[in-house]
């Protein structure tokens, strides 16, 4: 049930972020795609080099110590014509979602967006 | 007698007089008939950070403080350049008036007179003042003595593209906490709060600097920003164009700004 939940939310988020061609939820310590939302269908090298790439931003082992002791939450990897992010689920925190927005693009929609889905999970993890 | 000691014996024999670009930096001649103000005006025109250039010609030598694409003062001045430039060294070129434009004219006039070649070498800036605003932008130096910037033929130094880290650090004091470019495995200009400075050098440090400066982009230009949670504390930003890296302390509030920087910065 909640993985069919996953793939709407997914798919509810690709389409009402303007310019997403990707959303995708991701385990980091596997670094391995769970579900996708994405038009037109990435290779899957793609799909990997994008797991490979949010686990480096948000696993790498010196950055809690950047950041006070806490591991990042969030990432981003802007390009001319595309930006991609990551951001790691708050409930479970081997689990991060994955977004390819074209540019222009404004950070905080996208993160606003994302934490609706994060949150959608965390609830239907937590209900019995 | 050693090959170490024979070879320093040779290569000094081949050492050109005058053209040791140790000492002299590098050729920014004017062509034939071509006006030497623009030359040092393009060499403005092209610093964006901070720098301490020196111009050197066969009979003067000019040390000016320059950056965000203005001079900001003329620090040093030796041999035929010496007395004109005397009224003006040290004086800020913030908003100056018409007599000093015309002695600055007047002291690079006289430092490049008779003289065929000019080297230019730039070094770390004497100050750590960051005013954006401080000094007068080339072109309007160029407006004031009626030198014709835009006729200024490429050479190959002049008018050639600013490199994007190059680019991007000078629009970093606008939004950043701390910052340090790193080239050749080391870090060679930084600015911002010393605290957060050792923080990041910390960073550059780590092996986590190297995993992502590794990660393949046929680009080899990159902007990864790395945060808390959204809109929140402060973000390390990491940038880096063919040549060199760098890393940005920004607030999380600032990030689309840096982000739009260095997208203007890559074109």
């Amino acid at each position: 049930m909640a993985e069919i939940s996953l793939a709407e939310d997914l798919e509810e988020l690709r389409k009402a972020l303007l310019g997403c061609r990707l959303a995708a939820y991701a385990d980091l310590s596997a670094r391995m795609v769970l579900r996708i939302s994405a038009d037109p269908k990435p290779r899957q090298e793609e799909i990997d080099a994008l797991c490979v790439l949010a686990a480096q931003c948000l696993d790498s082992p010196s950055l809690p110590a950047f950041f006070d002791g806490e591991a990042p939450y969030t990432a981003m990897v802007a390009g001319a014509i595309e930006t991609q992010f990551f951001i790691r689920s708050i409930n479970d925190p081997t689990d991060a979602l994955i977004l390819i927005v074209a540019e222009p693009v404004a950070q905080t929609s996208v993160w606003a967006a994302a934490q609706t889905v994060l949150d959608s999970q965390a609830e239907g993890q937590a209900a019995p | 007698m050693k090959d170490s000691q024979r070879l320093i014996e040779k290569i000094t024999r081949l050492r050109v007089p005058g053209r040791d670009p140790d000492r002299a930096g590098r050729d920014i001649s004017p062509a034939q008939g071509q006006d030497p103000l623009a030359s040092f005006l393009t060499e403005i025109d092209e610093t964006l950070l901070p720098r301490a250039l020196t111009f050197r010609t066969d009979t003067s030598v000019l040390t000016v403080s320059a950056g965000n694409r203005r001079m900001i003062s003329l620090d040093a001045a030796g041999g035929a350049a010496s007395a004109a430039a005397e009224p003006i060294l040290g004086k800020s070129m913030t908003r100056p008036d018409v007599a000093d434009l015309g002695r600055l004219r007047d002291a690079l006039v006289a430092a490049f007179a008779g003289s065929s070649a000019i080297f230019v070498k730039s070094d770390a800036p004497n100050s750590t003042e960051t005013e954006l605003a401080a000094g007068t932008t080339a072109v309007a130096l160029a407006s004031a003595w009626g030198v014709d910037l835009s006729a200024w033929p490429d050479s190959g130094w002049g008018g050639e593209d600013v490199a994007p880290i190059e680019d991007f650090l000078a629009t970093v004091p606008r939004f950043s906490k701390a910052w340090l470019r790193i080239a050749d495995g080391g870090v060679t200009e930084m600015g911002g709060d010393d605290g957060l400075l050792a923080r990041l050098r910390d960073f550059a440090d780590s092996a986590d600097m190297a995993e992502l400066d590794m990660e393949p982009n046929p680009e080899a230009r990159r902007f990864i920003s790395i945060g808390r949670a959204p809109s929140d504390g402060d973000c390390l930003l990491f940038v880096s164009d063919e040549m060199d890296a760098a890393l940005v302390m920004v607030a999380a509030a600032e990030l689309d700004e840096a982000k739009e920087a260095w997208r203007a910065s890559i074109g």
